[in-house]
């Protein structure tokens, strides 16, 4: 017996995050040996993660446990745990959308389901949230396509996209698109809207807080009057969502919108609140497409769609300028008398192996 | 066009880690290589992450080892270390990576390239072709695998481990072609501001300078920061360096001596004392056997380089030398108190046949473990 054993895994880049994926089946069933067989894996407790699988960065540090899922409506259960760097510590509580553009190839190496070649679509259940989202990818020779022309910011290079629709994600927190009943309102005399689509939102015109809404983050961040001027209104916007006073609450975000710089649809800037994204959120930016597509909002009208959108005949890509690139949104939806029909909101990621094999924890960690 | 597999084990060596290939996994012709390794490590990266590749986007973790049959009759292995560039895409050869080195015994056993020991000790000799250095590696090892577990303690890495031995084989002269270049253990060199100073000069890994802390007013357990901020010490050291570098023939003279500021180190020794670290913790006097504070290019190193650990090893086993008379005669290896804590180095000198001093070698040791053993995919 030597003093490690293996335990099968690939070794994806999702998005921008990376991480062995496992099967779930492959690893210890109690939380806290499962723990310690992560931390071991990755190397956690230490800048470098020098003795193990992590880079050194969060981004780096993720794990993904998959199986077959026993919903009667999804193919896959992805059980995420977030690693940290210089700590000894798991996170089991949030979900990654990153590490979710993997999931679907990653089923397929592990063995979990074998698609037929074509485009196929995963049904797979965010295990942590209880979130749901379809991964479209191509397999040839029953095996995922990796090389392909899809670009996305933060990686070099292009690969196969790999499509994510984010399902029920109509009033994720607040039950519904428009929680406060109104497409648009006017607080301390900003229009706003006040929408949730995956993550509430208090969105308004750049224009209307007196920027352009073209910005670095880094000028935002130094841009203390913005985040005075907009805060009361987060506040405000909170407390008719329903959520109560969120005056230390990092939920409703705010997000500001404005013509596109380039070649997008539209620019979009996304406050954490307090902070500036520096780049988009995965959620964000599907509140911000969906927020675009809403006749009457304040967003209506300001972005460049392609013939058809909203039609409800085919998906259609919102490509949304950020601080430092864009992010392609793609929508499902109808715009009807009543408002928005929407079926999914999706995002254009990519995925590729690194490698594959057994990665190799301490024996002792694991006793059987 | 579906990626192409390469059977792969990703280990770590030290404070390092890196992917290793077997040379015969890799394509024939050694032009496509770059493109491979840059490939399996995601470089380059302009976002400086390697988030698409095995890499850490930092250069300690952008490494590739291969290793191949022996092309000489006193190794069981050849091993070529590339440094991989992170936002360009250099695959660099110049040099041996000293931490990468400690993990190439234990692949060799569990890869089958040499056979498993009776006893429960391997000891593997490693052709480095970078350097054309022949390294021992002697590893405790268990059914025919590498022990992992262990009591030895590598500062940079959290935990313990189980010790690596790294015998650099004839260290001497690697600079000069001298293991003593002035043909003595020990020298007074006349330094201008100064006076004469009593030094050892000795040339194993790397051509190094020693000087007692005592001889410049210090005691030798002062941090990096408190060293360079005492800037008449760090004038007198350079004084000591640049005089050390002609009577070496390193230099012709002082000005050229400083143009050339790699060679030779300069460092302060001393008795053990109680010494802080940078970690905070304190050196007893019995947890170490000589203490080092080690210049490199004019700046207080936090630690000691890998070459300066062997020479300073090959000094404290050579009669008569500076840093001979100030150790603590210890059975076992010899433990080196510096800023970052205690590291292990030994060595083996012996008279010559002409009554010259001969280092057999300087030993460091390290701890390794395999991380996954598997295969990359390459695009295309």
């Amino acid at each position: 017996m030597s003093d490690l054993r293996g335990i099968p895994f690939v070794f994806m880049r999702g998005g921008t995050s990376r991480g062995p994926y496992m099967r779930r089946s492959d690893l210890p069933q109690d939380e806290a040996t499962l723990s310690a067989v992560l931390i071991a894996m990755m190397g956690a407790g230490h800048p470098l993660n020098i003795d193990g699988l992590g880079g050194g960065n969060p981004v780096a540090t993720k794990t993904a446990m998959l199986s077959r899922s026993d919903d009667d409506w999804a193919d896959i259960d992805y059980f995420f745990a977030q690693v940290a760097v210089d700590k000894k510590l798991v996170d089991y509580a949030p979900t990654c959308g990153n590490i979710l553009s993997g999931v679907g190839p990653a089923a397929v190496e592990l063995g979990l389901i074998q698609p037929a070649d074509g485009t196929t679509t995963v049904r797979i259940r965010m295990v942590n949230t209880g979130a749901r989202a379809e991964s479209v990818f191509e397999i040839r020779d029953g095996s995922p396509v990796y090389a392909g022309q899809q670009s996305i910011h933060g990686v070099p290079g292009s690969a196969a996209p790999v499509e994510l629709r984010f399902m029920d994600t109509i009033g994720s927190r607040t039950g519904a698109m428009l929680p406060t009943g109104h497409v648009c309102e006017t607080i301390d005399g900003v229009d706003v809207t006040c929408i949730d689509v995956a993550m509430p939102m208090v969105i308004a015109r750049a224009e209307d807080l007196g920027i352009t809404g073209h910005e670095s983050s880094q000028d935002l961040d130094a841009d203390a009057a913005l985040f005075a001027r907009f805060e009361p209104i987060r506040r405000e916007a909170g407390r008719r969502m329903g959520l109560g006073d969120v005056s230390d609450k990092v939920v409703p975000k705010f997000g500001v919108i404005a013509p596109a710089q380039g070649d997008g649809a539209a620019a979009a800037r996304y406050f954490m609140p307090w902070k500036t994204h520096p780049t988009m959120a995965v959620t964000g930016a599907q509140c911000f497409a969906a927020c675009l597509m809403l006749p009457g909002s304040v967003a209506a009208g300001i972005a460049r769609m392609p013939d058809g959108a909203g039609n409800g005949d085919a998906p259609f890509v919102i490509a949304l300028e950020h601080a430092t690139g864009t992010i392609d949104v793609t929508m499902e939806c109808r715009v009807t008398n009543a408002g928005l029909d929407l079926r999914s909101a999706g995002l254009m990621r990519t995925a590729r192996m690194l490698a594959r094999g057994e990665a190799m924890v301490p024996n002792h960690l694991w006793p059987e | 066009m579906a990626q192409t597999r390469i059977p792969a084990v990703f280990m770590r060596g030290g404070t390092s880690n890196a992917i290793v290939f077997h040379r015969k996994d890799l394509p024939v012709a050694e032009t496509d290589w770059p493109r491979v390794m840059l490939s399996a490590m995601g470089s380059p990266d302009p976002n400086g992450r390697q988030l698409n590749g095995m890499g850490g986007g930092i250069s300690s973790l952008s490494k590739v080892c291969v290793v191949g049959p022996p092309s000489r009759e006193d190794a069981d292995i050849d091993y070529t270390f590339f440094q991989i560039g992170v936002t360009d895409d250099t695959v660099d050869t110049s040099g041996n990576c000293g931490n990468m080195s400690s993990a190439m015994g234990p692949f060799a056993l569990e890869e089958g390239l040499v056979p498993a020991p009776a006893a429960s000790e391997a000891v593997v000799r490693i052709h480095n072709t970078n350097t054309r250095k022949v390294i021992r590696a002697v590893f405790p090892t268990k059914n025919g695998t590498a022990c992992v577990e262990g009591d030895f303690i590598l500062d940079g890495v959290a935990g313990s481990g189980a010790p690596i031995r790294l015998e650099f084989l004839d260290p001497g002269g690697a600079g000069t072609g001298r293991l003593l270049p002035t043909g003595r253990a020990l020298d007074s060199l006349d330094v201008p501001g100064l006076g004469p100073v009593e030094v050892t000069m000795i040339d194993a890994a790397n051509p190094c300078v020693f000087v007692a802390a005592q001889s410049l007013g210090l005691t030798g357990a002062e941090l990096p920061d408190a060293i360079e901020a005492d800037a008449l010490c760090l004038q007198r050291l350079e004084s000591i360096r640049r005089a050390a570098s002609v009577a070496m023939g390193i230099a012709g003279s002082e000005a050229e001596a400083a143009a050339i500021p790699s060679i030779p180190k300069v460092a302060m020794i001393s008795p053990p004392q109680t010494a802080p670290t940078l970690s905070g913790r304190t050196l007893a006097p019995e947890d170490f056997d000589i203490g080092v504070r080690m210049i490199s290019i004019g700046r207080p190193h936090r630690a000691v380089p890998l070459t300066g650990g062997i020479c300073l090893a090959v000094a404290v086993r050579t009669p008569g030398s500076l840093p001979h008379r100030l150790a603590r005669v210890a059975p076992g290896a010899i433990r080196v108190g510096q800023p970052s804590g205690v590291l292990q180095v030994d060595a083996d000198v012996a008279a010559g046949d002409d009554g010259t001093i001969v280092a057999r070698h300087g030993a460091v040791y390290r701890t390794a473990r395999r991380m996954f053993e598997g295969h990359v995919l390459i695009p295309g």
